[in-house]
């Protein structure tokens, strides 16, 4: 085969236009489960607290006929808070490029501008699963779920507990114990834990490599096994996957967590929620700051936003900590 | 002369700690655990020595 000599060809001409489609692709997820399906309260201090109170613990009570009264002492309430955190995302452009024609408008202010949102809701989600101690002062950091969390807990050996010190008002994060795999054995412990606790989680909250191994929990020999009726006429579907679990304490709804396959070290969890104990103090909403001044030939703007995690009362919720959450190994 | 790694040194525990998988020991707990172990925990201001004074023993 050959081209015939002098033939003009796509590579020589000055005026062909460009073919540049307006359709952007991105499929970076956007979901945020967790900050998602929390309400959102309003905070009116950079540490809002808020009370914990409880029950005595069942005993016997038979009384003396005629007995005169005694009065027994009443427990003070437990005050508990977290410091607000303050989380931005700023950019800058050049009014040029604001001006020309660009190819799907992803790379101009309006576009940016809801990026930078989406990307903080995200920002606070990965801080709410992070096993990150709260932090006072200027640069103040919210306790993550995982520093809170001490009652319903199941953890590898040498883990250890962190939770809310009432002295320093601060959370301590949990010592991360030996990883081991996510088992129907552990997911039933913690949960049995968290329902004599008086809890009523609703929701399990997990890397999508642990929702996976979640649900090879249907050939555990004490799972009842699905049974499909098949239409004779129709196509077939092979049935691997789970969304809820019914076990002995009651009935959960599997959510994978997208943010938490950003690292071993956010994998590593299974939450056991209950939204009703769960609640983003909102200091400042999260929105774009009308005041941003260049002084230049450009237009800037900041997302900003200051809020932090009311742990409503952690003996609501459970965790089942040092699993591996990205592999069989990790 | 080698590490004695058998040697354990007595803690008290402030935060829950699994010296096993879903083997908790609650805080206030004293528990013996191997000294690099136990070395730990301290320096994480998760337990602090429950060894005795000099004079106790």
């Amino acid at each position: 085969m050959a081209v015939i000599t002098n033939t003009f060809t796509t590579t020589s001409p000055k005026g062909n236009r460009e073919s540049l489609s307006d359709v952007v692709s991105r499929i970076t997820p956007e979901d945020t489960p967790i900050y998602s399906m929390i309400s959102k309260e309003n905070a009116s201090s950079i540490f809002p607290e808020w009370e914990i109170d409880t029950l005595a613990a069942p005993a016997a009570n038979a009384q003396l006929e005629g007995d005169q009264y005694t009065f027994s002492a009443s427990a003070a309430v437990t005050r508990v808070g977290n410091y607000t955190q303050i989380m931005r995302k700023e950019w800058v452009v050049s009014n040029t490029q604001e001006a020309v024609d660009n190819a799907g408008k992803a790379e101009q202010i309006k576009t940016f501008k809801v990026k930078r949102g989406v990307e903080i809701r995200k920002d606070t989600e990965l801080a709410l699963v992070s096993n990150t101690a709260s932090v006072a002062g200027s640069t103040r950091v919210m306790g993550g779920l995982p520093s809170w969390l001490t009652s319903n807990v199941s953890r590898g050996a040498a883990g250890a507990n962190g939770g809310y010190n009432p002295v320093t008002k601060l959370t301590v994060a949990a010592t991360n114990g030996t990883q081991r795999a996510f088992t129907k054995a552990l997911l039933d412990t913690t949960m049995q834990a968290a329902y004599v606790s008086g809890a009523n989680v609703k929701f399990a909250v997990m890397s999508p490599y642990v929702k996976s191994v979640f649900v090879t929990f249907m050939s555990d020999t004490n799972v009842a096994p699905f049974r499909m009726a098949v239409d004779a006429t129709g196509k077939r579907t092979i049935v691997a996957t789970a969304d809820y679990y019914d076990g002995p304490f009651g009935r959960i709804a599997v959510i994978p967590n997208r943010i938490m396959a950003a690292s071993a070290g956010v994998a590593r969890n299974v939450f056991l929620l209950d939204d009703e104990m769960l609640g983003m103090k909102v200091l400042r909403k999260i929105q774009a700051d009308p005041n941003v001044v260049t002084n230049a030939d450009s237009t800037a703007g900041v997302i900003i936003g200051e809020h932090t995690l009311k742990v409503a009362n952690e003996a609501g919720l459970g965790v089942v900590a040092d699993v591996f959450g990205l592999t069989v190994s990790t | 002369m080698a590490k004695d790694d058998t040697k354990k040194a007595p803690v008290k525990l402030l935060h829950a700690y699994w010296p096993e998988e879903d083997v908790r020991v609650d805080a206030g707990q004293i528990i013996e655990l191997p000294l690099a172990e136990a070395k730990a925990l301290i320096a994480a201001n998760k337990a602090e020595r429950a060894d005795p004074m000099p004079g106790e023993e």
